[in-house]
C-alpha cells in the first residue's frame, strides 16, 4: 500500500463540527430475485439501498438496533434510487457518485484478431490464456489477469482461435445516465424519529436522468459508487 | 445522531500540508428581488455565490475583514456560478456538486405507487395518512420531504406533493471556467471586499428552484510536496 508519510497528517480541514463522509456502491439489477433493484452492496453504516424490481420486492438488511422490524424494497419507480442508512444524521452537506459501465454483453475471444489495439476491455472468461498471453494483449507487469480486470489492449489480438479466454467491450450507451439528482430536501429524512419503527436511520432519494434530463433507468450491471458528505453533529457554525 | 466511534478516528489522509473541504449550496432563484440570481445560501467561509438575474444586480455580503466594502452581484451570463470565499487559499485541488432537482410545479393531491413525491402543502392531513400514502414512520410530514409512494390514491386534508421537474436541473455539470489557483489568491490591498473566488459554468441552463451544493477542497498551505505542480 501507500504508506507514505501524508503531509495532511490525517487532517483535512472544514468548518463544520463532526463531517462524515458515507460511500456506498452496488450494482443495479432490476431482474435479480432478491427483489432489492440491486445486488452487491457494499458500504460501512449504509443499510439498504432500493431500486426498481420486476421481481416480488423483497426484504433488506434490518437495521442493528431494530432487529426484529422488517424492512421491505418499496419497489420505487425505474431510475429512482433509495438509500437507507443505519444511523441518523443532522444534515447533508452535499454528495457526489461515480459510475461503472456495465459490460457490452458480447464476449469478443482474445487469439482471433477481433480486437482493436487502444481500446478499452473487460475480462469475462479468465479461460485458458497464460499470464504471458494476457501481457502481450496488454496487462501491465504486476497486474494479475482476473475476471472484471479492465486493460487497454495493444494489439487485435492474433492468434490461433483456440482460446476459451473472452473479453468484452462496455456497453455501447455506458450507463444509460448522465446525472444523479436528489429528490426534495434530504435534510428532512436524515433524523426520523426512531421510536416509530420505520427500521432504518436516515433515508435519501435519488433520480437517476439521462442527457436530455428524463427520468431513466440505469442499465443492468451498472455499479454505482455514492458519495454522502454529511453532519453527525447538531451544532451548527456561522455561514450554514 | 450516529455516535460512532468512526474507524478512521477523524482522520483522513492526504498529500497536502493543509488541505481545506469547502460547502455550500443554494436555490437558483433568478427572478428573486435580492438581485443575486439564487436565494438561501449555506456554506460557512463562503461569503457569496452569484448567478443571472433578471432583476436590478443586488449586493451579496461584505467581507468580514473589510465590511466597508460592498461586494455586487456581477450578474453573469446564465449558467455561470461565481463563487465568492471569505478567505485566499493558495490551490485548488478539485471540487465536486450535487443537485437537487426542482419540484415540477404541478400540485397533485393523489399518489401512485412506487413514484417519488416533494410534499409542497401539508393542508390538514394527519401524519397517518401521509404515512398511508407511504411517508416512512418517524419522518415528519414537512414542506420539501420526499418520499416513495406506497399506495395509489389520494392523500385527503387537501394536502399537495408535486414529482420532481420533468426535466431535471437542466444541466447536467458543473465545470470550471479558467484556473482557478489564479484567483484563489487576489491582493487584498485592492479592496475587491472578498477572498478566493471561482467560476464556475453549468452546462445547460438551472433552473429556478433546484438546489446546487458544491464543494470545494483546497489547499490552505504554500508549502508543497512532491507531485505538487500548479494547475495551468
Amino acid at each position: 500500500m501507500a504508506n507514505r508519510n501524508f503531509a495532511s497528517g490525517g487532517k483535512i480541514y472544514s468548518m463544520h463540527v463532526k463531517p462524515v463522509l458515507i460511500d456506498c456502491n452496488f450494482i443495479v439489477d432490476s431482474a435479480d430475485a432478491d427483489g432489492l433493484g440491486i445486488t452487491s452492496l457494499k458500504g460501512p453504516m449504509v443499510q439498504n439501498v432500493f431500486m426498481n424490481t420486476s421481481a416480488t420486492p423483497g426484504e433488506g438488511n434490518r437495521n442493528p438496533s431494530t432487529p426484529n422490524i422488517a424492512v421491505t424494497n418499496p419497489d420505487p419507480a425505474a431510475g429512482t434510487i433509495i438509500i437507507q442508512l443505519q444511523d441518523r444524521f443532522s444534515r447533508s452537506f452535499s454528495g457526489f457518485n461515480a459510475v461503472a459501465s456495465p459490460n457490452s454483453g458480447a464476449a469478443l475471444k482474445v487469439d482471433n484478431s477481433v480486437l482493436a489495439a487502444g481500446v478499452p476491455y473487460i475480462i469475462t472468461t479468465l479461460g485458458n490464456f497464460t499470464a504471458a498471453q494476457w501481457a502481450a494483449l496488454g496487462i501491465a507487469p504486476g497486474i494479475t489477469p482476473a475476471v472484471g480486470l479492465s486493460f487497454i489492449s495493444s494489439s487485435v489480438g492474433a492468434g490461433a482461435n483456440t482460446s476459451t479466454s473472452r473479453v468484452m467491450t462496455a456497453a455501447t450507451a455506458g450507463s444509460n445516465i448522465a446525472t444523479i439528482e436528489t429528490v426534495g430536501n434530504s435534510n428532512l429524512s436524515l433524523n426520523p424519529s426512531p421510536t416509530a419503527t420505520q427500521g432504518f436511520g436516515a433515508q435519501i432519494i435519488l433520480q437517476c436522468r439521462d442527457y436530455t434530463g428524463a427520468i431513466v433507468a440505469p442499465a443492468t450491471g451498472t455499479l454505482i459508487s455514492v458519495v454522502m458528505y454529511l453532519s453527525d453533529s447538531s451544532i451548527t457554525t456561522q455561514g450554514e | 445522531m450516529a455516535n460512532r466511534n468512526f474507524a478512521n478516528g477523524g482522520k483522513t489522509y492526504a498529500p497536502h500540508v493543509k488541505p481545506v473541504l469547502l460547502d455550500c449550496n443554494f436555490i437558483v432563484d433568478s427572478t428573486n428581488a435580492n438581485g443575486l440570481g439564487i436565494r438561501s445560501l449555506k456554506g460557512p467561509l463562503v461569503q457569496n455565490v452569484f448567478m443571472n438575474t433578471t432583476v436590478a444586480a443586488g449586493l451579496g455580503n461584505t467581507n468580514p475583514n473589510s465590511p466597508n466594502v460592498a461586494v455586487r452581484n456581477p450578474n453573469p451570463a446564465p449558467g455561470a456560478i461565481v463563487v465568492q470565499f471569505q478567505d485566499n487559499y493558495h490551490h485548488y485541488l478539485g471540487s465536486f456538486s450535487s443537485v437537487a432537482t426542482a419540484a415540477s410545479s404541478t400540485p397533485l393531491t393523489s399518489t401512485t405507487a412506487g413514484t417519488a413525491y416533494i410534499i409542497t402543502s401539508l393542508g390538514s392531513a394527519t401524519e397517518a395518512q401521509w404515512q398511508a400514502r407511504g411517508l416512512p414512520n418517524g419522518i415528519t410530514p414537512a414542506l420539501g420531504v420526499s418520499f416513495v409512494a406506497t399506495a395509489t390514491g389520494l392523500i385527503g386534508g387537501a394536502a399537495a406533493i408535486q414529482t420532481t421537474a420533468s426535466v431535471g436541473s437542466g444541466f447536467m455539470t458543473v465545470e470550471s471556467i479558467g484556473n482557478p489557483d489564479v484567483s484563489l489568491s487576489p491582493n487584498p490591498r485592492f479592496s475587491q471586499g472578498f477572498g478566493g473566488q471561482m467560476i464556475l459554468q453549468t452546462r445547460g441552463s438551472p433552473a429556478d428552484g433546484t438546489v446546487i451544493s458544491l464543494s470545494f477542497y483546497l489547499n490552505d498551505s504554500a508549502v508543497t510536496v512532491k507531485g505538487d505542480h500548479s494547475h495551468g
